[in-house]
């Protein structure tokens, strides 16, 4: 499902990611871990095209990363599916039309997608919340919008930013629970976080291990790392 | 897909009624004013090309006129030089008419009395090329004959609507063109603040597996509506003000009856602000891409 060889990615002269191999089954989990500027969202932004792959080669859900055409990408992001780190819902919008929109955007008939998202927000206990504005709703429940709309189209992969960022530990357990549940019904599943004692909690998961790249890096607090998403 | 696509672009006019609104009145001001200016560039073409250079004279005699002399002065102006149309009216053929358009009911006046209505002729002349003294002498000759009150007649009009058709005929292109960038610029500008107002929404659909055509179809097909509206208001309007102005203008002194507008112009007065208009909104969709 992800194929990655040599993987390289600088920003400007600052090396991030340094010669990065690896691959990740259908059906797979793995975490990918780190310190804070380590390149994990680097290498999740890359995977989902947002960012453009510099050096060695990528493959993502059978899509080849290198001369990505931008006119394939939304083929790209319909077969992987990305929980960003700040959500990237819409406030103003219904819980149900924020995990609807994959499907209204690739034209998928209202029935369909009526049937799709009543069972993401059951698997994500939020059909209560179905008609809320997302504004109303507490960081968690922001979190699990996130995380419905990225399975209610069925990827073929899906990638997780620091999902469990927001939770206490409860419900960061009940969440990968959920994740690694969706990964048993075939979607492969890597999870950036930088929590260890969510990664010991699944022993048997896979782990990649990104280390700061850069010997010279500059050091980096969680406030940077939340002002590098802008586009 | 497509028409699902096209229909959310139409449902989001009515999200933002007064942006809408404005735009559709930006159109139909730019419209209404090139279409105006247009019509009357066309209409006098026509009625240029209609009557060319035919020169009209209503000659009224005073009232009472001897019947007797009356004829044979009407005849003799039938028989003048460049006379292509000749239409008399007698009292009592006037008469005639007011009665019927009474309903039979009128009486006579008087029975003997004098019929107050004069005798009338009207005469259209081909006058010869580039004689500009024909019309005046012609006026002076029918002014002069005994018994004629008054004559009326319509060169001043000729003149007008020439040289208004002379200016208008170098005009089209450039006012075709002023109107293309007007109703661009109104329409474009527009789609350019939605795109601004919604950047989060649309990056987020494209975040989730959107096409840049699924962002861009709703735009587009909004911006051709606002379009379509703006123009189709402007040119019923000009419908209207065309039958009433046509209706002024056919009666004295003008005698300017005006052929309908071809119906190329109706056409082409709508599609084309509303081609340019979805242009704009596709224009100003495919900068915003990432
Ligand atoms: N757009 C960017 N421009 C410049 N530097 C960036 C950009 N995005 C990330 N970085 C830097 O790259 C490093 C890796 O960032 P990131 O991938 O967000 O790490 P992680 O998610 O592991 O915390 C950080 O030092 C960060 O400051
Ligand atoms: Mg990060």
């Amino acid at each position: 499902m992800i194929e990655v060889q040599g993987l390289r990615h600088c920003f400007g002269r600052r090396e991030v990611l340094r010669d990065l191999t690896f691959s990740l089954e259908k059906g797979g989990f793995a975490f990918l871990t780190g310190p804070s500027g380590a390149g994990k969202s680097t290498l999740l932004r890359i995977l989902h095209g947002s960012l453009p792959l510099q050096e060695g080669r990528a493959v993502a859900a059978g899509h080849d990363l290198v001369g990505l055409r931008p006119s394939k990408l939304h083929q790209l992001r319909r077969d992987v599916a990305m929980v960003f780190q700040d959500f990237k819902i819409l406030p103003e919008r219904s819980v149900a039309d924020n995990v609807a929109l994959p499907l209204v955007v690739r034209g998928t008939p209202a029935a369909r997608i009526k049937r799709r998202v009543s069972s993401a927000l059951t698997a994500l206990r939020l059909t209560e919340l179905a008609n809320r504005p997302c504004a109303e709703l507490a960081g968690g429940e922001q979190q699990r919008v996130a995380i419905a709309r990225a399975v209610v189209a069925g990827p073929r992969l899906m990638l997780a930013d620091e999902p469990t960022g927001n939770l206490d530990w409860d419900l960061s357990l009940r969440l990968l629970d959920i994740l690694r549940q969706f990964s048993a019904h075939g979607t492969a599943i890597l999870m950036a976080t930088h929590n260890q004692a969510l990664v010991a909690a699944a022993p048997d998961a896979r782990i990649i291990r990104l280390e700061r790249a850069a010997p010279d890096a500059a050091p980096t607090s969680d406030a940077a790392d939340d002002m590098e998403e802008a586009p | 897909m497509t028409a699902r696509l096209i229909l959310s672009g139409l449902a989001d006019l009515f999200r933002r009624p007064s942006t809408s609104l404005s735009v559709i009145l930006g159109v139909f001001a730019t419209v209404f004013l090139c279409g105006l200016l247009a019509l009357a560039q066309v209409g006098l073409d026509g009625a240029l090309a209609k009557g060319q250079g035919v020169l009209r004279f209503q000659v009224y005699w005073k009232p009472g006129a001897d019947a007797a002399l009356t004829a044979r002065q009407m005849d003799w102006m039938r028989a003048l030089p460049g006379v292509i149309e000749a239409k008399a009216f007698t009292p009592e053929a006037a008469m005639a008419v007011m009665r019927g358009s009474l309903g039979g009911a009128a009486e006579p006046l008087l029975p003997g009395a004098v019929n107050p209505l004069p005798y009338t002729l009207l005469l259209g002349f081909a006058p010869p090329e580039h004689d500009d003294k024909f019309a005046k002498e012609t006026l002076e000759r029918l002014t002069a004959v005994d018994g004629v009150a008054e004559v009326r007649y319509n060169p001043a009009a000729i003149d007008a609507a020439r040289s208004l058709g002379l200016l208008g005929a170098q005009a089209v292109l450039p006012l075709g063109a002023i109107l293309a960038l007007l109703v661009g610029l109104v329409v474009g500008n527009t789609v350019r603040l939605t795109l601004l107002r919604r950047r989060e929404e649309f990056e987020i659909m494209r975040l989730v597996g959107a096409a840049e055509s699924v962002i861009a179809l709703p735009l587009v097909a909004g911006a051709a509506a606002m379009g379509f509206v703006g123009a189709g208001l402007a040119a019923t309007a000009l419908a209207f003000l065309w039958s009433a102005v046509a209706g002024q203008l056919a009666a004295a002194p003008l005698w300017l009856s005006l052929a309908a507008p071809p119906g190329w112009l109706w056409i082409s007065l709508i599609a084309a602000p509303t081609a340019v208009s979805a242009l704009a909104g596709l224009a100003a969709a495919m900068e915003s891409r990432p």
